[in-house]
């Protein structure tokens, strides 16, 4: 069945309302989406036909199961769009007009890939920033961090071949990294890596960039 | 004879093989232009006789320390007959890395599985005869503490010396890697290189330092044709070419240690909890705070009882000389500045402090934790241009300030050997412990003595500090295995300890006895009575002691504890407190804590840094010192101290 936009607008403002345990009445309706009640009843008459709401006149607003799918993807697919548009410098006060107008346009699959996206973007860090006992893989060797503020030039002896000697020890893409232990004020990391401990001053474990994962 | 030659990663038991294989009978010999220590040793097998040579602990053959480049350079220069691969068991991956670079290099290797125990308790069990299929080298079982597999790794070297090994290049990088890996590699064959050109290849394509060099004197096509090669590498995988050859080394020992190594899960419960208390951000300090405070109080008390049992000895040796050869101004200089001054007086700080106190941290090295101190106090080292390994030599200087600067040698740059040098001369070694436990520590109590250890540790970070501010470059940071905690082995320890000792012994000595003769000769003939004259007036208008201090700090120069024997000598008592103030007696002893290091510790550095570096430090201490206990002498006058 065919929804349009201003519908799924509606599903969505009651899935919230729902969420947040709040009492959703077309007076209600009507405030947050800055209609006229009497435009709401209109709507809700065509959406509780559609068989996604109940509700009786002056009563609640109720989703049903089939309406609270609706109105539930709606939601995510407008939350993912905020986290993206904030991440992408866009101010808080503007991501929500903005993300209203997204929603309507992601495609399943293109919100699967979304949030998956920014799951693991959430996930990546330098090395440094990863807890004691957390558990990660490479992604990258940042050497602009390793080699930043140094007198030599790229690739060729970067600090005494910090570089080489970090992937000579095994710190190289795909490898899995556990913290073990960080030395307080910024101190160093000790990391199990391929069977083996190894310490790295706080300013090369800036460089290594590693995605977290679980255990 | 047979000559070979033990490589491998650090702390995987190479010298308790190299212990083992030829006993007591070793000698130590430096690298022509290095100051690396090559140690080597002979062993009679079946009639023959054979020299085992111990190269360097490293991780691969790139020429950024000088351990790599020597390693390197022995094994193609010298040409030994076998290279026995010492390989770690618990870790095979991190060593395997090593074992495929050197098989580029050399087909002549024996493979030895050590620490097979250790592996075994971590729930590992390794195929080792798949492991040699693959390789395509003898590999051998060992586990050297206990004395297993060491013959046998000996037959199976002399064994490899009997036959002609075949060039192993097979370990394939990934298919883009390698068709331009075999491209160079068939450049190379044209020219009459020293390496094989498989090795040279892939050192080019890791943009390895002196291997570009060296393509550039044979001929420049080679080294644009590696440029080439490596950008082609680099943008096909978006990642530096040397990074991608490391990435793609390891995938292959990754690849061999899953078809040998079947592994469980164990845990060790105690190795554990020691692990986690020896790094813990509170307990790892209250530990490390711990084990330095108990190695201190042990050392100087055994350490003073010992030094009391030796006077009495040469002072009973003094009176059968004297009684046998006669008073002369000859038996005076021979046995004041030779016997007594010379062997003696250095005997007596090395055997009752030194001694003792390297054994115990030879120990703390042995059993992993020196490294876990390192980690431990990286973050302070940061702070003064230095990073956590510093904290080695820096302790080593409690004991004596030469192998503390020799011991700066495991500083990756110049820049941090020098800095570290530098001050690890600022340590109050067991010489001016003496000094200040004997003057302030016994005269104004064991408050003071403490409150001027503290101090000296402001100074050195003080320095630290400004010195790393002035020096050109910028620091570096610490990149270190931290070894697995274990059992140190006596006869490791023992060795460890004899090095260290020895560098005091063939460094300090001669120049001790040397001086202590020469001291002793111009005070015979009146001489230091001039120099004295003409420091007094620094002496005793500037630092407000008594002019004969001057004499005192020119014994000093031998050895630091002499300033208090002299000083007793001069003034006709040891009772200091009935001739000097505690004002002077504090200017004193902050004047010898820092106003020059001893003779034999500028040789050291003049070895270490060369002679420029070793006169700027020796002068700037000279100044700081005079410096710092004139600013003393007047703030504790108007303090009323």
């Amino acid at each position: 069945m065919e929804k349009t936009e201003r519908e799924e607008e509606y599903l969505e403002e009651i899935r919230r309302a729902e969420e947040d345990g709040k009492k959703c009445t077309t007076t209600f309706l009507a405030k947050k989406l800055k209609i006229s009640p009497a435009s709401v009843s209109e709507m809700l008459k065509k959406l509780k036909t559609k068989g996604y709401i109940e509700y009786s006149p002056y009563g609640n607003v109720q989703l049903t199961d089939y309406g609270r799918d609706v109105g539930k993807q709606v939601l995510d697919k407008h939350r993912v769009a905020e986290e993206f548009l904030l991440m992408l410098g866009l101010d808080e006060t503007e991501i929500h007009e903005e993300a209203c107008r997204i929603e309507h346009a992601l495609s399943d699959r293109v919100f699967a890939a979304l949030s998956d996206f920014l799951k693991n973007c959430d996930k990546i860090s330098p090395l440094s920033e990863m807890g004691e006992g957390e558990t990660g893989v490479i992604v990258r060797i940042d050497t602009d961090a390793i080699c930043r503020g140094r007198g030599h030039g790229r690739g060729y002896g970067c600090a005494w071949g910090a570089l080489k000697r970090l992937s000579d020890l095994g710190f190289t893409p795909k490898t899995v990294v556990v913290v073990k232990r960080k030395a307080p004020l910024s101190g160093p990391v000790e990391v199990e890596i391929r069977g083996t401990t190894v310490c790295i001053s706080q300013n090369y474990a800036k460089g290594i960039i590693v995605r977290k994962t679980e255990g | 004879m047979l000559r070979f030659a033990l490589a491998g990663n650090a702390n995987v038991g190479k010298s308790v093989i190299f212990n083992a294989l030829t006993g007591l009978d070793q000698h130590v010999g430096n690298w022509p232009g290095k100051t690396v220590e090559l140690f080597s040793g002979k062993l009679h097998f079946e009639n023959q006789e054979i020299e085992i040579v111990d190269l360097p602990g490293i991780y691969s053959f790139d020429t950024y320390s000088m351990e790599e480049e020597v390693t390197r350079e022995y094994i193609i220069s010298q040409k030994p007959d076998v290279v026995i691969n010492v390989v770690d068991a618990s870790a095979l991956e991190r060593n395997l890395y090593f074992t495929l670079q050197l098989l580029e290099l050399t087909p002549n290797v024996v493979l030895v599985l050590n620490q097979m125990d250790i592996a075994e308790r971590r729930g590992m069990q390794i195929d080792v005869r798949k492991l040699a299929e693959i390789l395509g080298v003898p590999v051998v079982p060992a586990v050297a503490v206990r004395g297993a597999g060491i013959v046998e790794t000996i037959k199976a070297a002399v064994e490899v010396t009997g036959k002609r090994q075949r060039m192993h290049g097979e370990f394939k990088f990934g298919h883009e890697v390698e068709k331009r890996i075999r491209k160079l590699t068939l450049l190379l064959q044209k020219y009459s290189i020293p390496y094989p050109p498989r090795f040279m290849a892939i050192r080019l394509l890791e943009k390895d330092l002196q291997m570009r060099k060296l393509a550039e004197k044979i001929d420049r096509n080679i080294l644009t044709a590696a440029d080439i090669l490596a950008n082609e590498i680099a943008e096909i995988h978006h990642e530096a070419c040397e990074a991608v050859i490391s990435a793609e080394r390891y995938a292959v020992c990754a690849e061999i240690v899953r078809r040998v190594v079947r592994k469980r899960t164990v845990r060790r419960k105690n190795i554990e909890f020691l692990d986690y208390i020896s790094t813990h951000r509170v307990y790892g300090y209250l530990l490390l705070g711990g084990i330095i405070a108990g190695i201190f109080t042990f050392v100087f008390y055994t350490g003073s009882l010992i030094a009391a049992g030796m006077e009495n000895f040469f002072e009973w040796l003094g009176s059968g000389y004297f009684a046998r050869f006669g008073e002369s101004r000859t038996t005076r200089i021979i046995w004041d500045g030779l016997v007594a001054g010379g062997i003696g007086g250095a005997l007596g700080v090395v055997l009752p402090f030194v001694l003792p106190f390297y054994v115990l941290l030879a120990i703390l090295e042995q059993s992993g934790y020196l490294a876990r101190a390192a980690f431990l106090m990286d973050s302070l080292m940061h702070r003064i241009g230095l990073h956590g390994k510093a904290f080695i030599p820096l302790v080593l200087g409690y004991g004596c300030n030469v192998p503390a600067c020799v011991g700066c040698r495991i500083m990756e740059t110049e820049r941090e050997r020098t800095l570290a040098a530098f001050l690890s001369t600022l340590v109050p070694c067991s010489a001016r412990t003496v000094v200040i436990l004997g003057v302030t520590g016994i005269f104004m109590g064991i408050h003071w003595a403490i409150a001027l250890y503290a101090f000296n540790l402001v100074v050195v970070f003080g320095v630290g500090k400004i010195i790393s501010r002035l020096l050109p470059g910028t620091g570096t940071g610490l990149i270190m295995e931290i070894p697995g905690l274990r059992v140190p082995q006596p006869l490791v320890v023992l060795k460890q300890t004899w090095f260290r000792v020895k560098e005091f012994l063939v460094i300090a000595m001669p120049i001790i006895m040397a001086g202590s003769i020469a001291i002793v000769v111009l005070d015979t003939y009146g001489v230091l009575g001039h120099v004295n004259a003409a420091l007094s007036p620094l002496i005793v208008s500037w630092l407000g002691l008594p002019a004969v201090v001057g004499f005192t700090l020119i014994f000093g120069v031998l050895r630091k504890e002499l300033t208090v024997v002299m000083l007793a000598v001069f003034l006709g008592t040891a009772n200091f407190a009935a001739v000097l103030s505690p004002l002077q007696m504090l200017v004193f002893t902050v004047v010898v804590m820092f106003y020059v290091p001893c003779v034999a510790t500028i040789a050291a550095l003049v070895r270490e840094l060369g002679w420029k570096k070793a006169i700027a430090i020796t002068g700037f201490e000279i100044g700081f010192a005079l410096l710092l206990g004139g600013i003393i002498f007047r703030v504790g006058l108007i303090a009323g101290v």
